[in-house]
């Protein structure tokens, strides 16, 4: 029973974790993390630390993830629809290629905001749009086998073929929102095209595509900020292979280590269950300066991060500069056209 | 007390490894705190595991996670207050773009 409790969490921290760091989509990295802080609360639980199970599936859950479900709003694709394409050219990504068709009936709906990235290089300009046309490719596929999409090393004769379906791909298989945000992805990868076409090297195969993908853009007035939005695709540095090795190195070191050394002096006499009162007792007593420490911490970490975003406040900030001014004679709402 | 100690290190291992490949591979910062999240969250297995098989009638353990889960909570609000700055300025939230922090 204690095996299988253990098993039961184990699996969801690790599946978790694995999850949030190999899937492309970052709301459902999300989603992966709150699955791992469950397991390991709920580990925590089966290690009969309690209190620090609860504060564990409090703090992480109710406090950090919200925040970083928040701040995921900010980022560029959110909902990985735009990356979903280059996925499976790494073994690595074997991990999220069962993820992947399952985010494919919600790519639309997440993948709302780009942002504009002037100082891109070129390698990864390229990087990029061999993800864009992947993606193109596979979006406009549709509704249509998406493993088949998504093996796209012969992705040129493949995007030709998907070219009929791309007109009838913006109203298809979606809802209206879905349909919406399947357009602002049409315009970013218009952009991404663009700057595809500007490095002129790669792909001629490409370029009617490119034009028919500018015919079939919409809304490109109402998504000025989504520029270059298809640049920054790839949700992993190039340094990924060697991030894995790192990663694979430094677990297996640790195994290693603990098989090195297996014995620690395990003590199986009774204990305290009374953990709050323990607790308690020891932050008030023994780790008194730990405590106010922490709560100074806190109180620090409030203040900088209020003082962060205090608008204004940053004298080289130009982006607030111009928003500051802009502020000095506001439009009135009945007379904001834009 | 059927499970070993060592299983419980095992899993915290690999999850220090998944989170060591998340903050070096991803290029968003906010993957990059949820792979520090993640190995916050070895640690502390760890050390709820020290505590539970070595000293359990010492609550040490459970005080220096506590004070791990506050570190880190401080850790992502700073964190994120200071993504959103570089949001604001910079319009990007992918850290490859930030290199001219570097000075």
């Amino acid at each position: 029973m204690q095996w299988l409790a253990f098993g039961l969490f184990t699996l969801l921290t690790v599946l978790g974790a694995l999850g949030m760091s190999t899937t492309m989509s970052m709301f459902r990295s999300g989603i992966f993390l709150m699955a791992s802080f469950i397991g390991v609360a709920g580990l925590f639980i089966l290690l009969s630390a309690d209190l620090i199970g609860l504060l564990q599936i409090m703090m992480y859950i109710g406090g950090m993830l919200v925040m970083i479900l928040f701040m995921l709003l900010f980022s560029m694709d959110p909902g990985g629809a735009m990356m979903a394409g280059m996925k499976m050219s790494s073994i690595e990504r074997l991990f999220s290629r069962g993820l992947k068709p399952q985010r494919e009936d919600e790519d639309g709906g997440h993948s709302g905001q780009n942002e504009m990235n002037e100082e891109g290089d070129s390698d990864e300009q390229k990087l990029h749009d061999h993800a864009t046309v992947q993606h193109s490719g596979m979006k406009m596929g549709g509704g249509h086998d998406h493993h088949a999409m998504q093996n796209s090393d012969d992705r040129s004769g493949q995007s030709e073929q998907d070219q009929p379906h791309h007109g009838d791909m913006a109203g298809m298989n979606m809802g209206d929102a879905n349909e919406a945000h399947n357009r602002h992805d049409h315009a970013a990868m218009n952009h991404a095209n663009t700057d595809h076409g500007a490095d002129g090297q790669k792909n001629q195969e490409q370029s009617g595509e490119h034009d028919q993908m500018h015919h079939s853009g919409m809304d490109h007035g109402d998504m000025d900020d989504m520029e270059m939005g298809g640049m920054d695709m790839s949700m992993v540095t190039p340094a990924r292979p060697w991030a894995a090795y790192l990663g694979l190195a430094v677990s297996v070191v640790l195994v290693g280590l603990l098989l090195w050394r297996p014995a620690w002096p395990i003590y199986n006499g009774p204990f305290s269950t009374d953990a709050p009162r323990e607790i308690g007792t020891l932050l008030m007593g023994k780790y008194m300066m730990a405590f106010e420490g922490a709560g100074m911490l806190i109180l620090l970490g409030i203040f900088g991060a209020v003082m962060l975003q205090r608008p204004g406040s940053h004298p080289s900030d130009q982006g607030r500069k111009a928003y500051v001014t802009s502020e000095e004679n506001p439009v009135r709402i009945s007379e904001d056209e834009s | 007390m059927t499970i070993p100690l060592s299983a419980y290190l095992i899993v915290a291992a690999v999850l220090f490894g998944i989170g060591i490949y998340t903050v070096v591979a991803q290029r968003s910062a906010v993957m990059v705190l949820m792979g520090v999240e993640v190995l916050l969250n070895a640690i502390g297995l760890n050390l709820i595991a020290f505590w539970r098989y070595v000293h359990p009638q010492d609550y040490s353990g459970q005080i220096f996670t506590i004070l791990i889960v506050t570190v880190g909570a401080i850790e992502m609000a700073v964190g994120l207050a200071i993504m959103m700055l570089l949001y604001r300025n910079r319009q990007t939230q992918q850290v490859d773009d930030y290199q001219e922090l570097k000075g």
